[in-house]
Formats: structure tokens, C-alpha cells, sequence
């Protein structure tokens, strides 16, 4: 059961969380618990690139976690532009991010915007 | 709804102007947009977590026993409502999905402050954060926001946000201080009564050299590199005014970046209101004025905390309790004399704390080098995408003001309102034009200071002819 589940590499250990349910991320089901945000959901399951930019087409992870800068925007439950650092996780919730965004060893070389 | 005193932002100062008000028999409303009471300084993993004694912040204890004390002064609570617009003593308040207005006798802002954006080479790439978002991941989902991080800022902040990503299971690899030990040296005599803060520092130093981390001084971040995240940083020393030396650029592996350069206030609402702000060039930017009663310029509403000078959650409470009791008197709970007497200790122990935080506030000013990433195609503005190139053009074909700033190249007119790019903007308008400080005009606020939904404007409950 656990195996259908995507991996949380970025969760920390030993962490004794509220009660698990199931969400999902681009039609894939993630664990969740009671008390997490959709940020933490997706930072912990190792999503990075939560948004991908309207005019350089760069991804966005999150930066001020507080709901003020407005990077974080995640679709949730078909609602566009969603404030993923402040939107708590619920079961049988369903976010959209970017497309093939697993983590993965970055190509090497620099990055696009400098 | 009409409470005597609406409490707006339920942070330290918040918390604290709500109980010293309840205290003096006047009957209070806090708002606050987040789902928890706390703010930025008490916030805290949900209840459903069950944490350990030893996962606990230091701040924990003292944020449960102001909302235990909230609860037994019966003081009310509005959570998950965002104060949007604001005049004379009414505020407007979207609460699930609609939006409200509430008359008060007197109003106390305590909107707090966010970490001041710095841009840089790779700046917007995911895992490159602020240091308060990092603490703030850490701290309330247990989340790491990298597994290897670079703490890269100025000043005491970066060592509780290092302490609590060192418990979350982050390996902190280097913390970059653009300072030096011997630049804090003019700062010492204003740590003279501030004894809880060496225990407190002594604190965060164990758990840094437990873990061992690498402590640079005189260092900055220049950039950062990657495709979907960062991967790499680029660090190097820098001079007094923080200017990188050239030759000692080093690179460090690094999948997390938290960033912290000081603070900005949340002053939209108080200026609404029409208060009177003042520069502090020190923390480089506007606050609220108040006189020792924290009244600002607009009669019945009062302020405290961030936004009338950065002093951290020591001055904020003892500002909070300062403008309760004050919001008290004003609305007849308690007389005058009553709110002087019972505001005199607190005033003189918030000399001392304000000493202290305004000697922080010196040592740790930002200094010129801090902006020198901001060139070529890095972006100024994150949401409308404006680079520095562009905004630097617009300058030099005559424009001074962030207003035409923002209508020559949108840089402001995206979600965040501006607050990202308003610090950046200012100073490649220093750059560029040599105003500075006071001359650079200030953005004009205008409602709503955060994004509201139509339909929640559409069915608004406005106040009547008489403001109710």
C-alpha cells in the first residue's frame, strides 16, 4: 500500500505526524497528514517546480512561505493560483504541478537566468 | 460588527495590545489572516503533530500562553480573515469567501514584516528561498527545504532559522554573515540588560558547533545555479560596504538557499489610514510614527510592533501593551491616568529593548555591495518578470518614481502588490538617479493591500452612511 505512494525524501524523521490520508499530484497518489500545507505535501514528496512562469517559462518553487509572495501557485481541486504555502492539505485533494517535475540530478551547467 | 478595539495581526504585538485591552475591561476583536494566532514570531506546526519537548521552538512556550491568555480573557478571535482595506476606524475583512466590515472604537495595527527580497543571479529558482520561509517550512511541516542548505544574510536571524533546520535533518554546509565580529563591537554597549539574549545566542552557538557548521563572516551569496533547483551557489568575500572581492568567488553544493537581509514592514493598512510614516535609514524603510502612547497620526488608531520599527518580538510585546491600554483609554475603558500609570513600566523597559533592537538595526544595515546582483537579465520584479535591465533603461530614459516604474515595465503590478520588488526598485532608483532615502517617492496604497477574489468584493457588506 505504501509503495503507491510517492516517496517523501524531504520529510524529516522521526516526526510524529497527525493521521495519514491521500491526495493526489497530477493523478498520482501522495501521502499526506492532518496539519500539513499542499507546500509541505510537495516539498516533502520532492516536488521543486511548483509553477512554471508565464513569460520566461522558468519554474518556481516557493520563497517567502508566508503568503506574500505569491510563487507558490499551485491549481487545487481545479481552482487556479492557489497559495500552496497557506492551503491546508485535505484527503482526496486534488493539486496540479508542472508535468514531469520528479526530482531528478539537475543536467549540469549553469542555470537560466543569470 | 462593532468591538470597541479591533487588534489587527495577531503576532506579539497583536497579542499583546489584545490582552492588555481585555485587561482594562474594553471588549476586543483580533483579526488575522492566518488560520493559527501567532504571527511570524510564535508560529507553529499544527496540533495534529505530536512534537516532542525537544522539537519544540523556544518561542513555543511563550506563544501558548498568550493564546491561553487570549482564551481566558474571552478576547474574540477572527483567524482566516484578510484585512483588505481600511478607513477612519472601520476595516474591511474577507473571511470565508465573502467580505465584512468591522467598526471599532479604536483599531491597533500589529500587521508585522516579511524578509526583505534580494535579487541575484538564480534567485527565483526553486529551493532558493527566504530565511523566514525556510524556518517556517521547517518549524510547521517538518519538511526540509533542502537537504544540503546555504544560510546566506546579515544579522541574529539566520541562527534560530539555522537551529531549526539543523532539527529538521537539514546539513547545513556554510552560514554566510556579510559582517564581522569586530563590526558588532560599536553595538556593545546597548547589550547592557539584554542578559536573556546571550543566553539565547549562547543557545543557537551550541547547536551550530554540535553540528559543526561552517561559519563565514565578511561573506555573501552571488549566485545561484541550476535547472529545476538549485544545485550549486556561488559565494565570495566581501569588503566593509559588502562589495565582492574579486578572485574569491568559491562554489558550494547546495539544493536549499535561505536568504535573510532584514525586514520590511506591513504598513498598506496604516496608510490607508492616512498615517504619517518616517524613514529609518538604518532599516531602510518607512514605518509608522507614534508618539509614546503608540497613537499614530490618525486619531483612534494606535500601532505596533514591525511596523513602527523593527525590533523583533521583545519590543513588540511591550509596544502591543503600550497600545492596548492606550486604545483602552481612547475608548473610555480605563481613564487616562489609569493607562499612564499602568504603561509607565512598560515603557521603560521598551527604552531598553529599543536600544537594543536599534543597535542591531545599525550594525546590520544593508550596505550598497548587497545589491550588486541586480544587473543584466536577473529580475527585479518576480511576478511580471522584469529584469534589472529593464528597469534600469526606463530610469535612465527619466523616469524616478516607482509609480512610473510600474507603468513603464509592470514591475509592482503583479499579485504580490509589490512587495517583492519595492526594496529593489528603490534602490536602482538610488542607482540610477541619486535620490535617496526620504526623496524616493513611496508607491501610493490603495485597497484592496492583498488580492481579493471579484466575488468576494461583489458581495461585500459595506458600511452604512454611518460606517457600520
Amino acid at each position: 500500500m505504501a509503495d503507491e505512494h510517492r516517496r517523501h525524501p524531504l520529510a524529516s524523521p522521526d516526526v510524529a505526524r497527525g493521521p495519514r490520508f491521500t491526495m493526489t499530484v497530477n493523478g498520482q497518489p501522495v501521502s499526506a497528514h492532518e496539519g500539513e500545507s499542499v507546500l509541505g505535501v510537495l516539498w516533502g514528496a520532492g516536488y521543486s517546480a511548483l509553477r512554471i512562469t508565464p513569460r520566461r517559462r522558468e519554474p518556481r518553487g516557493f520563497y517567502c512561505g508566508m503568503g506574500v509572495c505569491f510563487d507558490c501557485l499551485v491549481e487545487v481541486d481545479g481552482q487556479v493560483n492557489v497559495r500552496a504555502c497557506l492551503e491546508p492539505a485535505r484527503p482526496d485533494m486534488s493539486i496540479r504541478v508542472p508535468q514531469d517535475m520528479a526530482p531528478r540530478e539537475p543536467a549540469g551547467g549553469n542555470g537560466n537566468d543569470s | 460588527m462593532t468591538p470597541d478595539i479591533a487588534v489587527i495581526g495577531a503576532g506579539p504585538a497583536g497579542l499583546s495590545a489584545a490582552i492588555a485591552a481585555a485587561e482594562a475591561g474594553a471588549q476586543v476583536l483580533v483579526v488575522d489572516e492566518y488560520p493559527r494566532l501567532g504571527g511570524q514570531f510564535y508560529k507553529r506546526a499544527a496540533p495534529a503533530f505530536e512534537l516532542r519537548a525537544d522539537q519544540l521552538s523556544r518561542e513555543h512556550a511563550l506563544g501558548e500562553a498568550l493564546r491561553h491568555q487570549v482564551k481566558q480573557k474571552r478576547i474574540e478571535v477572527m483567524p482566516n480573515a484578510l484585512a483588505w482595506g481600511a478607513f477612519e476606524r472601520t476595516v474591511m475583512v474577507q473571511r470565508e469567501g465573502r467580505s465584512q466590515s468591522i467598526r471599532a472604537g479604536a483599531l491597533v495595527l500589529a500587521t508585522g514584516a516579511y524578509e526583505r527580497p534580494v535579487p541575484f543571479p538564480g534567485w527565483t529558482l526553486p529551493g532558493v528561498m527566504s530565511a523566514g520561509g525556510a524556518q517556517t517550512l521547517a518549524r510547521t511541516q517538518w519538511v526540509m527545504p533542502g537537504q544540503r542548505m546555504v544560510l546566506a544574510g546579515a544579522g541574529p536571524f539566520l541562527l534560530p532559522v539555522a537551529q531549526q533546520l539543523l532539527r529538521a535533518g537539514v546539513k547545513i554546509v556554510a552560514i554566510l554573515e556579510a559582517t564581522r565580529p569586530r563590526d558588532w563591537l560599536p553595538g556593545a554597549p546597548a547589550l547592557w540588560g539584554q542578559w536573556p539574549r546571550f543566553a539565547e545566542a549562547w543557545d543557537y552557538w551550541r547547536s551550530l558547533r554540535a553540528a559543526r557548521v561552517p561559519v563565514k563572516y565578511r561573506h555573501r551569496i552571488i549566485a545561484a545555479e541550476g535547472t529545476e533547483r538549485v544545485s550549486t551557489v556561488t559565494v565570495a568575500r566581501v569588503d566593509a560596504d559588502w562589495r565582492a572581492l574579486s578572485g574569491s568567488e568559491r562554489s558550494i553544493e547546495a539544493d536549499g538557499v535561505a536568504v535573510g537581509y532584514g525586514f520590511l514592514p506591513n504598513t498598506e493598512l496604516a496608510e490607508l489610514l492616512g498615517c504619517e510614516l518616517y524613514w529609518d535609514s538604518h532599516a531602510a524603510a518607512w514605518f509608522v510614527s507614534c508618539d509614546e502612547a503608540m497613537s499614530t497620526s490618525a486619531s483612534g488608531v494606535f500601532a505596533a510592533g514591525e511596523i513602527t520599527g523593527i525590533g523583533g518580538s521583545a519590543v513588540a510585546l511591550e509596544e502591543g501593551r503600550v497600545a492596548g491600554l492606550a486604545a483602552a483609554a481612547h475608548v473610555g475603558a480605563i481613564s487616562t491616568e489609569d493607562c499612564r500609570s499602568r504603561a509607565a513600566p512598560v515603557r521603560r523597559r521598551l527604552a531598553r529593548r529599543r536600544r537594543f533592537a536599534a543597535m542591531l538595526n545599525r550594525v546590520f544595515t544593508p550596505r550598497p555591495g548587497l545589491w550588486e546582483g541586480m544587473v543584466g537579465d536577473v529580475l527585479v520584479c518576480r511576478c511580471e518578470e522584469v529584469t534589472a535591465r529593464e528597469v534600469r533603461g526606463v530610469l535612465r530614459e527619466g523616469c524616478t518614481t516607482p509609480k512610473q516604474i510600474k507603468d513603464w515595465t509592470r514591475a509592482g503590478m503583479g499579485l504580490c502588490q509589490g512587495r517583492m520588488c519595492r526594496a529593489a526598485v528603490a534602490q536602482l532608483i538610488r542607482e540610477e538617479t541619486g535620490l535617496d532615502g526620504e526623496e524616493i517617492a513611496r508607491p501610493h496604497v490603495r485597497p484592496p493591500v492583498k488580492p481579493v477574489p471579484m466575488s468576494v468584493l461583489a458581495g461585500s457588506e459595506l458600511p452604512d452612511e454611518e460606517g457600520r
